[in-house]
């Protein structure tokens, strides 16, 4: 989050944190930033505003006159909100509402929104929330983001700690897709486990099983020595593509 | 002679010693008509030298073909699996005879890893329709070496014509020999330790350890980054079939990598896990490890648990 928020201030945005009124002290914005001066003094100047959770989230039309009304003074806006800040207050549905809504504002505006799940409380709704992002997802050490032709770039580190969340996108991302070819960008992932590559594998099988083919693109040569050792190139419909 | 136990019928590893150049050629004459005949492909590989002498002696044949020691035996453990993957590709009824002489190692601890390799061979290829001959000539090879063959190899010659070796011993047994010359640990002290008491503790210590292995050794990212999924697969597989915690030594060299991965659990790990190709779902771990780094060896210790050494450079 510091990154992002960082990367926001280099490029002079206007930065909304949403956060819950409850949040500790110390996983707060502020704390995040403690040791980044220039971020202090955005957050005095108004650059960084941290908007109570019960104001930002319920309105999506107060959400996009805040918005509208920061793009007259910086050239673009960042957004994100804990998405645990709305579970109490807010059915689902709604929430799935907001978030396609969002994701309208950030394609049709130059607008970034980083909206925070924790993963293991939102295991089971990661596959509706992945496919609502229409710019991927980020978690700690693995990074997915939606390809111009049907598929998926997964990036960073694939291990036993985040491989339910992907077999969760993977579902989601494949399910709407029609057959006959889905493909998956490796070039960006430098770890994986065994137990990771059966996740690709059980991942993509239902549409696999419904005729689609799926294919390894652009592996980074130990992803890749993993892949021909656990013999990905014999599962039906996988086709692991020669790099270059 | 006995077969091996669990081998394929048409599986044998045997000896041919000459001292003549003659001798050679003969034996290899026979080897190779046998296994053009039982309708097999046919393998004879050396150094460029050798390979040319044997082509003048035996000409080109369909089936047949020569192989150069520089790409087929550069380590011995990728050579042991890459013989594994082309068996295990294999249509099941074709037969797959290899013949030459395996290479001398550059060193004490290097031709230790070719004594295993020749071991290891009657537990990984077993399965497979595979007929082997092994030439040595005993006038240029060290007596420690043809010590280590003939302790390593079930006959002299290969095929029906062959007869038992009462020298032999099994590849477990040969492991707890001397001529296996199992390295020992690095005595200094380690680059990093890790201590890992479940399945979340894998990340962290992944990182821990890349980072040591960066930091103080000049072995290639690529080396760095397959030995680090190797020691996590090891890891993982001990906090499964083993017991936590699991504690995790490394010491990062200029030029090699020796991480130690310990269990708490009851220690009976067969030290020839991971040889054999694995089955549909059966684990596969140590299999995979295995081929990411140039040596793994499993022991168990007296006070329980098990303990796993990789290395790579």
């Amino acid at each position: 989050m510091a990154a992002w928020v960082r990367r926001g201030l280099d490029v002079g945005a206007k930065i909304f944190y949403v956060e819950r009124e409850d949040v500790s002290l110390a996983r707060s914005l502020a704390a995040l930033l403690l040791d980044q001066p220039d971020a202090v003094d955005a957050m005095a100047s108004g650059q960084i505003e941290v908007v109570p959770a019960d104001q930002g989230v319920h309105d999506l039309a107060w959400q996009e006159r805040a918005i509208e009304e920061a793009l007259h003074r910086y050239p673009s806006v960042r957004w994100s909100a804990d998405a645990t800040a709305t579970w109490g207050v807010m059915p689902q549905g709604r929430q799935a509402e907001i978030e396609r809504a969002t994701d309208e504002v950030c394609r049709s505006r130059p607008v970034s929104v980083m909206c925070q799940y924790p993963a293991r409380e939102s295991l089971d709704r990661i596959g509706s929330v992945s496919t609502a992002h229409g710019a991927g997802m980020r978690e700690e050490l693995l990074q997915t983001a939606p390809l111009e032709e049907a598929g998926l770039a997964v990036s960073g580190e694939l291990d036993i700690s985040n491989r339910d969340i992907l077999r969760s996108v993977l579902l989601a991302a494949t399910t709407g897709t029609p057959c006959p070819l889905f493909v998956l960008d490796l070039s960006g992932l430098y770890f994986v486990d065994i137990g990771g590559i059966r996740t690709l594998v059980g991942g993509t099988e239902p549409y696999r099983r419904r005729g689609g083919q799926v294919r390894l693109r652009g592996a980074q040569p130990q992803v890749d020595r993993l892949l021909q050792l656990f013999g990905v190139g014999h599962e039906p419909g996988l086709l692991m593509e020669a790099p270059g | 002679m006995t077969p091996l136990a669990g081998a394929h019928p048409d599986y044998s590893h045997g000896l041919l010693l000459h001292s003549t150049d003659d001798g050679l050629v003969e034996g290899t004459q026979a080897f190779v008509a046998e296994g053009l005949e039982s309708g097999g492909q046919v393998l004879v590989h050396g150094t460029r030298d050798r390979v040319a002498l044997m082509r003048r002696a035996l000409g080109d044949a369909p089936r047949l073909e020569y192989g150069f020691d520089e790409e087929l035996y550069l380590e011995p453990s990728r050579t042991l699996f890459s013989y594994q993957r082309r068996l295990a590709e294999l249509p099941e009824t074709t037969e797959l005879w290899v013949t030459g002489t395996v290479p001398l190692g550059r060193d004490h601890a290097a031709q230790g890893a070719w004594n295993r390799y020749e071991s290891s061979v009657d537990e990984a290829l077993a399965a497979y329709p595979f007929r082997a001959l092994c030439t040595y000539d005993t006038r240029t090879t060290p007596a420690p070496v043809i010590e280590a063959v003939r302790a390593t190899h079930a006959s002299f010659g290969a095929g029906p014509t062959s007869r038992p070796n009462g020298e032999y011993v099994d590849p477990a047994a040969f492991l707890a020999s001397p001529l296996a010359r199992v390295p020992t640990l690095p005595t200094w002290r380690p680059s990093a330790t890790a201590t890992i008491d479940d399945l979340n503790d894998l990340t962290p210590a992944r990182h821990l350890l890349l980072a040591a292995a960066r930091d103080a050794s000049a072995v290639s990212s690529d080396t760095v980054e397959q030995f680090l999924m190797a020691v996590h697969e090891v890891a993982a597989n001990g906090l499964v079939h083993g017991a936590p915690p699991v504690s995790v030594t490394l010491w990062a060299d200029v030029a090699l990598l020796t991480c130690r991965v310990e269990d708490c659990g009851p220690g009976d790990l067969d030290p020839l896990t991971g040889l054999r190709h694995p089955g549909e779902r059966q684990p596969m771990g140590l299999w995979v490890a295995r081929q990411l780094v140039d040596d793994l060896f499993i022991t168990n210790g007296p006070s329980g648990g098990c303990s796993i050494v990789l290395t790579a450079m």
